[in-house]
């Protein structure tokens, strides 16, 4: 399937004087596709930026409310559901975020419909307790929307250590 | 933030061949070079489970074979494309067959998935398997891994394709 969006940006970089009146109408047509997805895209983002800044200001609530109910947890040590890592893994990574700097590369979104994943790499350096840190990570997030807001269905964090 | 292309059509040629309304410039709108991939309807009963198992297993056997074919059909090869494992990243099928997948191979990769939890939402699935990973490293050091893996699937034409993947392991013990 070839979506209006994908017309344009065929056509646009070879105008010409047949096609002008053409490519005029695709780009009025396309114009509110493409700025609701750049909303969709900026949402998306939004939502994954605030679930780290509730996890580095200790704001389990709002980090817990910015998870779906049936969101799955993949990190270090197994599966977890929104119940276990409220009960387990949560505090400590709170703990950690508040421990060790992270730097993010941009957060790469794209929306499929009412579904959006995105995607980062980081690293991570610093000291948790006796223990230092220095690794490269990745995180991938699966969102969907639900009413006018987006939530967080399945996370997944991978790390290894800078040698 | 996310990376943002601002697509600029720059109507002055044509307009100069006789079009009557001068110089303009049209910028049509915002969005992501890799993003916002067309929703697709589909049938209810596309969302099965065992599709998405038959994939994994396709996928499974060509990584310890290091044979690209279950890749290349079952992969959506996309400008987007990206698998990570660990905190590395292929980028595009290629790199990822010709610089992970072929190499490991060669190692006597012997990979197990278990424990498929599949996930649909329209055209999209995800599944997360448990995986498990024996080599022998060149330096003759035995590799035993747990972990995990997260695929991402879109519904194109009539098959679920893979359109991103992320896993990770630890050693055993």
């Amino acid at each position: 399937m070839t979506s209006t969006m994908d017309l344009l940006s065929s056509n646009g970089r070879t105008t010409t004087g047949r096609i002008a009146g053409r490519t005029i109408l695709l780009a009025l047509l396309a114009a509110p596709t493409a700025l609701a997805a750049q909303s969709d895209e900026n949402a998306v983002v939004a939502v994954v930026d605030a679930y780290h800044s509730a996890l580095a200001s200790g704001d389990s609530t709002t980090a817990l409310s910015l998870l779906a109910e049936d969101v799955t947890i993949l990190e270090t040590g197994g599966v977890e559901d929104k119940e276990h890592y409220r009960s387990g893994h949560l505090a400590g990574d709170m703990r950690f975020a508040q421990a060790v700097p992270r730097e993010r590369s941009e957060i790469t979104v794209t929306v499929s419909g009412d579904v959006a994943w995105a995607w980062s790499t980081s690293t991570t350096q610093g000291r948790m307790g006796d223990r230092e840190v220095n690794s490269r990570g990745a995180e991938l997030m699966v969102l969907s929307r639900a009413g006018d807001a987006w939530r967080i269905r399945a996370i997944h964090w991978s790390s290894r250590a800078v040698r | 933030m996310s990376s943002v292309v601002t697509e600029i059509i720059s109507l002055g040629a044509a307009l100069k061949r006789g079009a009557a309304l001068g110089a303009v410039a049209l910028v049509v709108g915002c969005t992501a070079p890799a993003a916002d991939l067309p929703a697709e309807g589909v049938n209810s009963s596309v969302q099965d489970p065992e599709l998405l198992a038959a994939i994994l297993e396709d996928v499974r056997v060509g990584w310890e074979r290091g044979d690209g074919a279950p890749f290349h059909e079952h992969f959506l090869n996309w400008e987007g494309a990206r698998y990570f494992e660990g905190g590395g990243q292929n980028t595009g099928l290629d790199d990822l067959v010709v610089n992970h997948v072929e190499p490991e191979a060669e190692l006597g990769l012997t990979l197990n998935f278990t424990n498929i939890q599949a996930h649909f939402e329209g055209d999209f699935a995800w599944a997360v398997v448990d995986t498990e990973i024996r080599l022998t490293m060149p330096d003759g050091r035995a590799i035993h891994n747990r972990g995990h893996g997260t695929y991402l699937f879109r519904w194109v034409g009539d098959a679920w394709k893979v359109v991103h993947t992320q896993s990770a392991s630890s050693a055993v013990g």
